[in-house]
């Protein structure tokens, strides 16, 4: 039975972007982004009989984000700070099953400004100052989004190429079969 | 936001069968997994009410053992759904299951009779 990788140092290829200069180095980018841990436990999901269910489940993540924020869109254009609380809500559920520690945490602060308060939850702010918020907050969001969805592909990508190249030395080696 | 109720997942030995609430489907689908794979059967209500008929209908046949419940539902909220299971003499555990981590959350979520709070990711 293939084992699934754990996610324990992160892709090579595919970054994007440069390296933030925090002196952690390759570990600490993607621990910025990713809490390991739950990702590595949603990894371990993956069995004979559904050897892409984590994967499933993160496309499935790509499409729901997606759609959402397209409806924070509406939402902040419409000023319905009590829909942009919802929706902040919702998308940080999946966010934290997935283990988007970025996205989740900026969901949270779009659900508390939702709800005019401050990003700690505790102070009363104004509508006006809620809606600002949430207007940058949204953009930061996706760009927290995209760096995750970028991440995530290229994981996935790695670990297609690696069964790919397994199941291709597994056939070689194989005995061939004689008439 | 959308969701849909996924099919009832089984695995055998059945050993408890728990009631899911949870509107966002991601979350569903990843619950859903964990626990199939620890041996309990699973089903899925999107929302509050859903799971109130869910445990109504079930009652006089054996019913759950118990429920993880999403405060933050569309249609009826954890917290409502919960008043009203206790009000109607339901007295099977009820976890409350949210990616929240408030305390405000967690006094209201035993005031209104649950019996225990779970942060997800669980």
């Amino acid at each position: 039975m293939p084992s699934t990788p754990r996610v324990e140092d992160p892709p090579e290829v595919g970054r994007n972007r440069e390296e933030p200069n925090d002196g952690d180095g390759e570990e600490g980018y993607s621990s910025d982004l990713l809490d390991h841990e739950t990702f590595n436990q949603l990894l371990e999901m993956d069995d004979d009989v559904d050897h892409d269910f984590s994967k499933s489940i993160v496309w499935h993540y790509f499409e729901q984000a997606e759609t959402t924020f397209q409806e924070m869109d509406k939402a902040l254009s419409d000023e319905n700070l009590v829909e942009l609380s919802k929706l902040g809500h919702f998308l940080k559920g999946s966010s934290a099953a997935i283990g988007l520690k970025k996205v989740k945490a900026s969901c949270e602060k779009m659900q508390h400004y939702g709800n005019m308060k401050d990003e700690t939850g505790t102070e009363s702010i104004s509508e006006e100052d809620a809606l600002k918020k949430i207007s940058s907050l949204l953009e930061k969001v996706k760009e927290e989004y995209k760096e995750a969805e970028t991440y995530l592909k290229n994981f996935y990508s790695e670990r297609d190429d690696t069964d790919n190249t397994k199941n291709t030395d597994e056939k070689d080696s194989s005995p061939t079969e004689k008439d | 936001s959308t969701s849909q109720t996924c099919q009832v997942e089984q695995s055998s030995p059945q050993t408890s069968k728990v009631l899911l609430v949870e509107d966002n489907l991601i979350c569903q689908r990843v619950t859903s997994k964990m626990l199939v794979r620890n041996n309990y059967s699973v089903d899925i209500a999107n929302n509050g009410k859903e799971a109130i008929d869910m445990v109504e209908e079930t009652i006089n046949m054996g019913g759950y053992s118990c429920i993880l419940m999403d405060i933050i539902t569309p249609v009826m909220n954890g917290y409502e759904a919960t008043k009203l299971l206790r009000e109607r003499g339901v007295d099977i555990p009820i976890l409350a299951l949210t990616a929240n981590s408030f305390n405000s959350d967690f006094k209201k979520a035993i005031d209104v009779g649950m019996d225990a709070f779970l942060t997800k990711p669980i």
